[in-house]
């Protein structure tokens, strides 16, 4: 097993009071298995995967991921378990507008001072993603799918065990939908797992498990 | 293409060429900090050295003067300010032998014209190498064999050098030595020695018309050490109680000081208060700057933390860039003070009109070095606050984009 969630909780407090972001949570998840969980604007699907993917500690409850519990991690470890065995896409455009594409792809490989060149792997991700074309190319120069596509790349850069994508269909038209949805079966057969948070409409059709959430609580369908 | 590691360094050097309106902005604002911070610490040590140099120089306790001619010798002494003025010889001979000095010894102020028999309009000033003991011991180390009849020695702002020959009312009188920068009058002044002086003087007379009652004996000022124990205040009083209605008057070189300390003070007060001021107000305007780049740019940072920055990792980045600011800005600022202070020293000299004398290379060095410093310091702590709390602010932004 290579993600666990063991009745995973995150309470808020708003004005006063508190909120139950994520409540009691637990599932399973491995290696090559891709997760679409779905559900409402403020149900929680964010916080969960903010969750697994350490940027967040829960109340109460815990992350096992890779052997590794993620609750009880300091920041650097986490960080680097984060940078090295997750690719994590941030809703909305997550591109670093500062950076080339080639850079944006390259920078997480960095990060934590690795060395070697990660050219090569960089140009090979951007070729299988259809973005070869734009190495030197800066974001403001994108598009909406272009953008996606280079956030993808990156997410895949270090060859990660798991990879997150929270709502990375969630402005694109339906033919680049299903290109990247495409994009994440393919990750998944070399191995990886995906947990992908979507609106799309069609992922009940989609081969993979399926997780609602409603109100925090986090329900598999059949 | 970049093929080197992204380092915090590389990642702060990315960001700000990426952003050159930005960058520019907060670059000029901490190289304006650094400019008037080096540029008034440089003027308050300069008029320091230079009222340092000015008690060293007047090595006379006192000055007889004709009477209401006070303004103008100070004007000679501190600024240069061309003068000519005459006590009677027999008054000066009076004036010498008064009880409680030491030693006496007169000197001759002439001022040259701005005409085509004088190469330039200066004050000229002749003294008696045997009596002197105000400019004669400071002449003797650059001139040992001392100066001979028609020859002068010019001070460190003339612009001429030793061998070349000046010509005032039309006599050419040969350079025998130039002097060490002073940061008073004497930096204008052209010395020679009373005989070459008296025949200077009777030139003076015929070009300028001016009346001068008797050219053969006649000074300007008499310079005065008084004996030990004797009281310069008493003495004062005594020569203005006997000699005041003979049109003789008396300056105390330790007022002389203290008056120029005391409007010196109220200028590096002034500076003082003006740079602490800036350098608060530079800490605000700053700090605010940082904050609000830093909270618009807390999704950038929330990407950051993302792709697995520790929190550690943004604060680097964001000092760095702070740090690459600060040092850019402190340098230009020191960089373009020193452009202008040491092309225009003798023009911030005259402005100020007081004793200026720039401080030694070592000083300055140190001096500048303290302000680019304290500016780079200034930059760096401004972003310190917004730098700890990035790793809080980007995570928290990329949990809110979710929600």
């Amino acid at each position: 097993m290579l993600l666990e969630l063991r009745r995973l909780k995150k309470e808020y407090l708003r004005e006063n009071r508190a909120f139950v972001a994520v409540d009691d949570a637990s599932a399973s998840l491995d290696e090559g298995q891709v997760a679409f969980v779905t559900g409402r604007s403020g149900s929680g699907k964010s916080t969960l995967l903010n969750m697994i993917a350490g940027l967040l500690k829960p109340t109460s409850g815990s992350v096992v991921f890779d052997g590794l519990d993620l609750s009880e991690m300091e920041d650097g470890e986490l960080s680097f378990v984060r940078n090295a065995r997750i690719g994590y896409i941030p809703q909305g455009q997550s591109v670093l507008a500062n950076f080339s594409v080639l850079d944006n792809i390259r920078l997480p490989f960095y990060l934590h001072g690795r060395k070697g060149n990660p050219t090569d792997r960089a140009r090979h991700l951007m070729g299988q993603v259809g973005i070869l074309h734009l190495e030197k190319s800066y974001p403001a120069q994108l598009s909406g799918g272009e953008l996606r596509r280079v956030a993808i790349a990156r997410s895949l850069v270090n060859a990660p065990r798991l990879l997150i994508a929270d709502e990375p269909t969630g402005d694109l038209d339906p033919q680049t939908t299903e290109d990247v949805m495409n994009l994440f079966a393919q990750v998944s057969r070399e191995g990886v797992a995906v947990i992908v948070v979507t609106h799309d409409a069609d992922a009940a059709r989609r081969n993979g498990r399926h997780f609602s959430m409603d109100a925090g609580k986090l329900t598999e369908s059949c | 293409m970049r093929e080197h590691t992204f380092t915090s360094l590389d990642i702060a050097l990315e960001n700000l060429r990426r952003k050159p309106f930005r960058t520019f902005c907060m670059t000029a604002f901490v190289a304006l900090l650094a400019f008037v911070l080096s540029g008034g610490s440089l003027l308050a040590f300069s008029l320091l050295n230079g009222i340092s140099s000015m008690s060293q120089r007047l090595g006379a306790e006192a000055l007889l003067v004709p009477k209401g001619y006070e303004r103008k010798v100070e004007g000679a002494l501190l600024r240069g300010e061309p003068s000519a003025f005459y006590l009677d010889g027999d008054l000066a001979q009076k004036l010498m032998r008064v009880e409680g000095i030491a030693q006496a010894s007169p000197q001759l102020f002439i001022a040259t014209m701005d005409s085509s028999h004088c190469a330039f309009p200066v004050q000229l000033i002749g003294y008696v190498p045997e009596s002197d003991f105000v400019i004669a011991p400071w002449l003797k180390k650059q001139l040992p064999s001392g100066l001979r009849d028609g020859e002068v020695v010019i001070g460190n702002s003339i612009e001429a050098k030793p061998g070349v020959k000046l010509r005032f009312f039309a006599t050419d009188y040969l350079v025998k030595a130039q002097l060490e920068r002073t940061g008073m009058g004497f930096d204008t002044t052209v010395f020679f020695n009373m005989k070459t002086a008296r025949d200077t003087l009777k030139e003076y007379a015929k070009y300028s018309g001016a009346r001068i009652p008797d050219l053969e004996s006649a000074v300007s000022v008499i310079t005065v050490d008084l004996a030990g124990g004797a009281d310069p205040t008493e003495f004062a009083r005594n020569i203005r109680g006997r000699f005041r209605q003979e049109g003789a008057e008396v300056i105390l070189t330790k007022s002389l000081i203290s008056n120029v300390a005391k409007g010196l003070n109220a200028l590096l007060t002034l500076i003082a208060v003006l740079a602490l001021i800036l350098w608060a107000l530079a800490v605000g305007v700053l700090a605010i700057l940082f904050a609000v780049t830093l909270n618009e740019r807390k999704r950038e940072f929330g990407i950051f933390r993302a792709l697995g920055s520790t929190r550690k990792k943004l604060v680097y980045i964001v000092l760095s860039e702070s740090a690459v600011v600060s040092l850019g800005g402190a340098v230009t600022g020191i960089a373009l003070l020193c452009a202008l202070a040491f092309s225009f020293a003798p023009l911030i000299g005259l402005t100020v009109e007081m004793p200026y004398l720039q401080p030694s290379v070592a000083t300055t060095a140190f001096l500048l070095g303290l302000c680019l410093a304290v500016s780079f310091l200034t930059g760096a702590l401004a972003s310190a606050y917004s730098a700890a709390n990035i790793g809080k602010l980007a995570t928290s932004a990329i949990l809110k984009e979710g929600e």
